[in-house]
């Protein structure tokens, strides 16, 4: 079996979507598009596109695991009752997603271009600062603070809905949840 | 002014109903809601946008923008660049040939996928499987030993194992479906897992 034989999964938009100038420019654009629209406005559209996700990530068959065991939890009752007491299931419906998984890999495909620096001083980025009021006094961040601070939030996500649904990994044999199916289900 | 996405907005000040006037459709023309693929640069105004002013929703038609209130344009502005957003370009991905997994029941199912990376950028890859199935409509929902993930520079390649635990009453045969990647464009790729029982 030869090299190119051998199972593998290609990437490749033709050289035109993901370039390191496009994916600046998207960078560059969202940073300015905040100073033009609400905070509920953004708030609204990244839950949103957290719920877009969570949704394609059940049809996984992980993120079917996921849902249904926490389906059995408290954690579905509460939040069910949360979402409509507070009234976000009909808030957060009407913003529109935000595709905050590509705006997490295209960023992250910049701190790993090696033509960042000639593109960026190709660039004409008109004061891509996010304006803010005097909130308070300036606490220095830096982008390393950021990633890490990522990094330990999903990582704690992860630890609890994986301690959540652990026994959802036990075997078992039961109705079919996805259509098409003729026989029962092992997990 | 949406900085080197390709798109140009051209927005005309007025009372919405009077302006613009009604234009041809060009040809490449994007209309918002079409799958956000490629966009041609520098090709003018090419974006119709449907939006309800007091919502920001993407509600109606292309008249019920020009037809629509008087409502300020400040406010109508924000909603359309809300609802439009910037363009955020996605990962095209396919697979010229199935990945193949072996294993046995009670063991691991697992083989090497390759991920060539032929963008010009770097790519970050999480493949995840989905429901397999047999030739008898059995269908197994596999559980992974850990994320198939891997983060390709422009112009590499990585290798990435995809490992699954084998229930150990699953039958012995060849299960199929698809190794997923969410919120890329492409093809599904295809996946398929032949379980030995030598027992």
């Amino acid at each position: 079996v030869t090299t190119a034989e051998q199972p593998h999964v290609e990437l490749d938009d033709g050289g035109e979507g993901r370039t390191t100038g496009a994916l600046l420019g998207s960078l560059v654009a969202r940073l300015q598009t905040l100073q033009l629209v609400s905070g509920a406005q953004t708030i609204g559209s990244l839950v949103a596109g957290l719920a877009r996700l969570g949704q394609d990530a059940a049809r996984t068959a992980e993120g079917a695991r996921v849902r249904e065991a926490l389906e059995s939890t408290r954690i579905a009752a509460n939040g069910a009752t949360l979402w409509s007491t507070l009234g976000m299931d009909a808030a957060w419906s009407r913003f529109p997603p935000s595709p905050v998984l590509e705006d997490m890999r295209n960023d992250l495909a910049l701190l790993l271009a090696v033509d960042l620096e000639p593109v960026i001083a190709e660039v004409d980025v008109i004061d891509p600062a996010i304006h803010v009021g005097p909130l308070r006094e300036a606490a220095p961040i830096e982008c390393l603070d950021l990633i890490v601070g990522m990094w330990a939030y999903s990582s704690e996500i992860v630890a609890v809905v994986e301690t959540l649904t652990a026994t959802a990994t036990v075997q078992e044999v039961r109705a079919p949840p996805f259509g098409g199916s003729d026989g029962p289900v092992l997990r | 002014v949406w900085y080197n996405t390709g798109v140009v907005i051209r927005l005309v000040e007025g009372p919405i109903g009077d302006e613009p006037p009604r234009r041809a459709r060009p040809a490449g023309h994007r209309a918002f809601g079409d799958e956000p693929t490629t966009v041609e640069p520098n090709a003018g105004p090419d974006i119709d946008v449907n939006i309800d002013a007091n919502t920001g929703s993407c509600i109606g038609t292309e008249d019920d923008l020009w037809d629509g209130t008087d409502d300020d344009l400040g406010e109508w502005l924000r909603a359309l660049v809300w609802t439009l957003g910037p363009v955020a370009p996605a990962i095209c991905i396919g697979s010229p040939r199935q990945v193949h997994l072996t294993g046995e029941p009670g063991g691991i199912a697992d083989g090497p996928c390759r991920v060539v990376n032929r963008e010009r950028a770097a790519a970050a890859v999480v493949l995840r499987p989905s429901p397999l199935r047999n030739d008898e409509g059995l269908v197994w929902v596999p559980v992974t030993t850990g994320p198939a993930a891997a983060v390709v520079p422009a112009g590499e390649e990585r290798t990435v194992t995809v490992s699954l635990f084998v229930p150990a009453d699953l039958p012995a045969g060849r299960y199929a479906g698809t190794l997923d990647t969410l919120a890329t464009l492409g093809a599904e790729i295809p996946l398929e897992v032949d379980i030995r029982d030598d027992r």
